[in-house]
């Protein structure tokens, strides 16, 4: 009778959110569960992959480099790929091909970085409004609606308008613009998550909030996170870029994808190589996040999994 | 002297052509309607108030002036057919035609200036050039009725580019201001080529020829502008062939123009001047020697070659290389990296094992270059070379992008330390270029300069009417100035601009970009 029960109760719980600290505890079992879903999912692999493929670059880029990303040969200018530059040279006769190993670090940096800062910043306020609700929920949550209120490219160009152009204020400018969509995915997931019996149980046990947060309620938020950072990723590369495009961004002579392909776009007509080599980078890279955090979504979602 | 080589090809080839009588020289056809796009609609056509480029360049057909500048840039004979400057210029007196008639019929004379002058300078018609005419002009006498004398307050050398040559000084026929008083704007009379026809709000402006213009009829019938303010419209219109002028041409344009065989890519020097220009409140730039230094450092030459081939030439000292006054064996830094590092190691500076500048006490050699981006001609393109051949020194040195108008922001609160800046004028006379860029009190004196020798010359050039004299007085002001370095010149931009296969016989000159009076269309 009692074993009957406590099934037929763990059934009806989302098993995500079921699990609580065994998520990671009995990790092994997950993982392996996981990994078997997502390498099923051909199109998430090979984005796993195609990422794999740039952080490596992105590592190798002083050993892979043919030529000194800065080096300028006047008298080369704009030539088309060649045995000697597989792709080209540039408006300054630099080796475009080095360029754009040597911009696979800025990009992959501005990635991680802006993602990073929305989400510490979203998700630590996302975890305390969601938890403590009320007053503190209230207050946080109207300042990132009014950070939502705000179409996002327009608030990261009014952020590095401020801040003055620069490769480090569009990461700060494009994180922090990540800042409410991150604390609302959060906040949203702890809302669902904080009326489990075992947040009932910890506190019942004499945990603290700070201990319930991070160890009980945490844990539990990290798959959706995940998800959505992956796919974020894929947004703050293209902002970063649309930037840069601007000239908001990276700085010259920087060998930021971005910029490279708005410098190029007054040659289109004559040297079209100057657009399509960064212009598939950065196409190549958005795609990689987008599949991959397709991927990790079909593997992670119980609703999907079930289905 | 790099003038210009390309068309010399085209007329070595026309010659050619000619004598192995492949083509012989065309009877230029009469008539066709010229089409012409304008940037922005016209505003007003009196000419008191004329002050945009657009109505400029229309009025440029009606009216004209005592002097004109001609193809060349110096001056010929206008309205007046010769002209005297009293020798300490305070006196100016032109001798006109008698032969002119306005478009009205009224005759062209000595009444007719003093009218127009002193309609100018009446504060009730509040033109904007009002108060400069006032401050320059104390009285003008007519001794009779084909003179015209101006006696000026004080002694200005550059009454003719500063009064004369102004667009509120073409001459408007006197009974059309009294027949037609406030729509004088729409109604303008002049005595020039073409006759004002029309003009739609928005839509165009249509010009027809005058028969009786005194310095011979135009070939063509008439002229229709009409306003086309996108660039990329312009263009599009040119290469279909409902236009047959742009008038400025945008610079991600020319290789586009270039390719195209119906169109024709002309450009000239302008009186311009592209230039860095080293803030010298900056403790790095005060001695001399640096600012030295970092001029042999460029090579200028090379840079403009390969950035700008065809559309500019380097810049020869602080004059635009095309002004009356340029000296031609000014002083100049050719490039030469090792005197760089030597002047540099004389101010402190050497390399360390990196081959980074260093002072005494370790510190790099870092400052921003700031440049515009799309507002000159390969700009941030340029400036990032010369980032280059900086850092090549061991400069530590990095590259600051800015909005035009921030620039210039940056510029006024000396919030800068190495900027790219333009100054650009319709005249190439010295006090429209040295008096502003180098005089202590010059509004465009951005880094500061101040030596009171320059201020004694470029003073004593603009109070003297003597050529020699004010040659003289140029000649030693640019190479005082080039000495010191306060800039490293780096270009001369061209005019560029762009018009149909089938005009012919265009004679394109910055001073007299408009000038549709010898063309014809060939059908």
């Amino acid at each position: 009778m009692q074993n009957t029960h406590v099934d037929s109760h763990a059934k009806q719980l989302p098993v995500s959110y079921g699990a609580g600290p065994k998520w990671l505890s009995s990790s092994r079992g997950k993982l392996y569960d996981f990994w078997r879903r997502f390498r099923k999912n051909r199109t998430a692999v090979i984005g796993l992959l195609l990422i794999a493929f740039n952080v490596s670059v992105a590592i190798l880029a002083p050993v892979l480099a043919p030529y000194d990303p800065y080096e300028q040969n006047w008298r080369a200018r704009m030539e088309g790929p060649s045995a000697e530059h597989w792709f080209g040279t540039d408006q300054h006769g630099r080796d475009q091909l080095s360029r754009i190993i040597w911009g696979s670090r800025i990009s992959l940096a501005i990635g991680m970085i802006s993602v990073s800062i929305g989400l510490f910043g979203g998700g630590l306020l996302g975890l305390v409004a969601g938890f403590f609700g009320g007053f503190v929920d209230n207050t946080i949550m109207r300042i990132m609606d009014i950070m939502m209120a705000f179409p996002g490219v327009l608030m990261a160009m009014a952020l590095v308008a401020a801040l003055g152009p620069g490769l480090y204020n569009v990461m700060i400018a494009v994180g922090v613009w990540s800042i409410p969509l991150f604390s609302r995915l959060v906040r949203g997931t702890v809302l669902g998550l904080k009326e489990n019996e075992f947040v009932a149980a910890a506190r019942a046990i004499g945990c603290s909030s700070v201990r319930i947060i991070f160890f009980h309620v945490l844990p539990n938020t990290i798959a959706p996170i995940l998800v959505f950072s992956s796919l974020r990723m894929a947004t703050a590369l293209l902002s970063a870029a649309a930037l840069s495009f601007l000239g908001l961004g990276a700085q010259p002579p920087q060998p930021d994808w971005g910029a490279m392909l708005s410098q190029g776009r007054q040659h289109i007509h004559t040297s079209p190589h100057l657009m399509w080599f960064p212009g598939a980078a950065i196409m190549l890279l958005v795609l990689a996040f987008n599949m991959l955090g397709d991927g990790l979504r079909d593997a992670l979602d119980p609703r999907l999994r079930n289905s | 002297m790099q003038r210009r080589w390309w068309p010399s090809v085209f007329v070595v080839l026309a010659v050619v052509l000619l004598l192995a009588g492949l083509g012989t020289a065309e009877e230029p056809r009469q008539g066709g309607t010229l089409r012409v796009a304008l940037r922005a609609d016209v505003i007003n056509f009196d000419p008191p108030a004329i002050q945009d480029a657009p109505t400029s360049g229309v009025a440029f057909q009606i009216f004209e002036h005592l002097i004109r500048r001609d193809f060349d840039g110096s001056y010929a004979p206008g309205l007046a057919d010769s002209w005297e400057i009293a020798e300490d210029a305070s006196e100016y007196t032109f001798y006109l035609r008698d032969d002119v008639t306005f478009h009205d019929g009224t005759p062209f004379n000595a009444e007719a200036v003093k009218f127009h002058y002193e309609r100018v300078m009446d504060p009730d018609t509040a033109s904007h050039t009002g108060e400069a005419f006032r401050e320059n002009i104390k009285e003008i006498d007519t001794p009779d009725n084909y003179t015209v004398r101006f006696v000026l307050h004080q002694p200005n050398a550059a009454f003719i580019d500063e009064v004369v040559i102004q667009n509120t000084s073409f001459i408007a026929s006197p009974a059309a201001i009294e027949e037609y008083g406030d729509d004088a704007a729409f109604n303008p009379v002049g005595t020039g080529p073409f006759m004002f026809e029309s003009w739609t709000p928005d839509t165009e402006v249509v010009l027809t020829a005058n028969p009786d213009y005194w310095d011979g009829a135009p070939n063509i019938d008439g002229i229709v502008y009409r306003p086309i303010p996108e660039a990329g419209t312009q263009l599009t219109e040119l290469r279909t062939g409902r236009i047959h002028f742009m008038t400025s041409v945008p610079i991600e344009q020319i290789e586009t123009l270039e390719a195209d065989d119906d169109v024709v890519l002309v450009g000239e020097p302008d009186f311009n001047t592209r230039y860095l220009v080293f803030d010298l409140d900056n403790p790095l730039f005060e001695d001399e020697k640096v600012r030295q230094a970092l001029s042999y450092a460029l090579d200028v030459e090379e840079l403009v070659e390969v950035f700008l081939e065809g559309v500019a030439e380097p810049g020869k000292g602080p004059l635009p290389n095309y002004s009356y006054y340029h000296k031609d064996d000014v002083y100049t830094f050719p490039y030469n990296p090792e005197k760089a590092l030597e002047l540099l190691a004389e101010a402190g500076w050497m390399q360390d094992d990196d081959g980074m500048l260093r002072n005494a006490d370790g510190e790099t050699f870092a400052f921003k270059l700031s440049t515009p981006q799309g507002r000159y001609t390969m700009d941030r393109e340029l400036n990032e070379a010369v980032h280059y051949q900086f850092r090549q020194l061991g400069l530590d040195v990095d590259i600051e992008v800015l909005e035009f108008a921030t620039l210039v922001d940056n510029l006024n609160a000396r919030a800068f330390d190495l900027a790219y800046i333009g100054m650009m004028q319709r005249t190439g006379d010295p006090t429209a270029h040295l008096d502003l860029m180098y005089h202590t009190e010059g509004w465009a004196n951005w880094g500061g300069f101040s030596d009171a020798r320059i201020d004694e010359l470029l003073d004593a050039g603009k109070r003297t009417g003597d050529e020699d004299e004010r040659r003289e007085v140029y000649y030693e002001a640019q190479d005082l100035i080039a000495m010191q370095a306060p800039t490293i010149p780096i270009m001369n931009e061209y005019y560029l601009m762009a018009h149909r296969a089938e005009v012919k016989d265009y004679i394109f000159s910055v001073s007299r970009t408009f000038d549709f009076n010898n063309l014809w269309l060939y059908e």
